[in-house]
């Protein structure tokens, strides 16, 4: 036998696993491991955000920034009731007790669920 | 639980690349599958390397999660095997430094924490084994690392840090002890099976 074809045959060789081992309890542990760094990865994650949220809602109460949003939104919302025809029919005027900035975000905030509802939906079934 | 088992027995089926390719775009179930096949290769080749049962399994499984880390890297140039070998030597190798125990001057065999009797397994499977357990440690190294983790000369002198000459030397005198014994098993093995 030349070197060549002992050294392909030894290659062979060593590429063969041991009888006795357990392949798929081998296999099983690496994904525990796996997992676990999964796992880890994502309680830090989502610790470090959770962290961060908490940092973003204090600023946000400590600062005036929704008391002018507020006020921005009700100056809006007077401007585009002004610009609005007189003789709109009630229900798309409003009857003025439902009517207001509050009602308008509601409305906003349900599309948007509902478009992200949507939008899951898809990528699930896809 | 038959959609897992049915996605196991669709994944056994596929190439090594394909498997790769899968557990590069996040299926760990492929990843799984890929360690399925080629864990017990690479614990031999820790055993062969010097390490014992619990090592080998520990630095198998760290050397698939790196693989796993890694995975976008490998390019199906070469076999996933080989190249999850080369990972698992290199970590070992490491781990070696890092105990101080690669020593290339000891000149008897050791004895085997790998290569008790009673996992030798069937006559022939395990010929490398017993021909690998005639070698002195330094040329087991160093051919197991050169043939068994696709190592060349130059980067085992590089691991080892010694000298070129030195480690080519332990693989020539490896290699050849190994072919002597490696037949003379093979004939007794054929004198058993008269």
């Amino acid at each position: 036998m030349s070197n060549l074809d002992f050294e392909g045959q030894l290659e062979r060789m060593f590429a063969q696993a041991a009888a006795d081992d357990d392949d798929l309890a081998f296999a099983r542990a690496v994904s525990r491991r796996l997992d676990r760094a999964w796992i880890l990865r994502w309680a830090l994650i989502g610790g470090l955000g959770l962290v961060g949220a908490g940092v973003a809602a204090v600023q946000l109460a400590e600062s005036d920034i929704i008391e002018r949003t507020l006020a921005l939104s009700d100056q809006a919302f007077r401007l585009v009731m002004l610009s609005l025809p007189h003789d709109l029919p009630a229900w798309l005027a409003g009857d003025g007790a439902a009517s207001g900035p509050q009602t308008v975000w509601v409305f906003v905030g349900v599309a948007l669920i509902g478009l992200g509802g949507a939008a899951w939906r898809a990528v699930s079934d896809n | 639980m038959a959609g897992a088992s049915g996605r196991a027995t669709m994944l056994s089926g596929r190439h090594d690349v394909e498997l790769a390719s899968l557990a590069a775009m996040g299926e760990r179930a492929a990843f799984s599958e890929l360690a399925r096949r080629h864990g017990g290769a690479v614990r031999a080749l820790l055993r062969r390397l010097g390490a014992d049962n619990a090592l080998a399994d520990d630095m198998a499984q760290d050397a698939f999660l790196i693989a796993y880390q890694q995975i976008a890297d490998f390019r199906g140039e070469g076999a996933f095997a080989a190249w999850v070998r080369r990972i698992a030597a290199r970590l070992y190798l490491k781990r070696r430094r890092r105990d101080a125990r690669v020593d290339l001057t000891a000149e008897t065999p050791e004895p085997q924490g790998g290569l008790s009797d009673a996992e030798t397994g069937p006559i022939g499977r395990m010929d490398l084994d017993q021909a690998l357990a005639c070698l002195t440690p330094a040329e087991r190294l160093c051919v197991s690392l050169c043939h068994g983790a696709g190592f060349s000369h130059a980067e085992l002198a590089e691991a080892l840090n010694a000298p070129l000459g030195t480690v080519k030397s332990h693989v020539k005198r490896g290699l050849d002890k190994l072919r002597v014994r490696l037949s003379d098993l093979a004939a007794s093995d054929q004198e058993a099976g008269r």
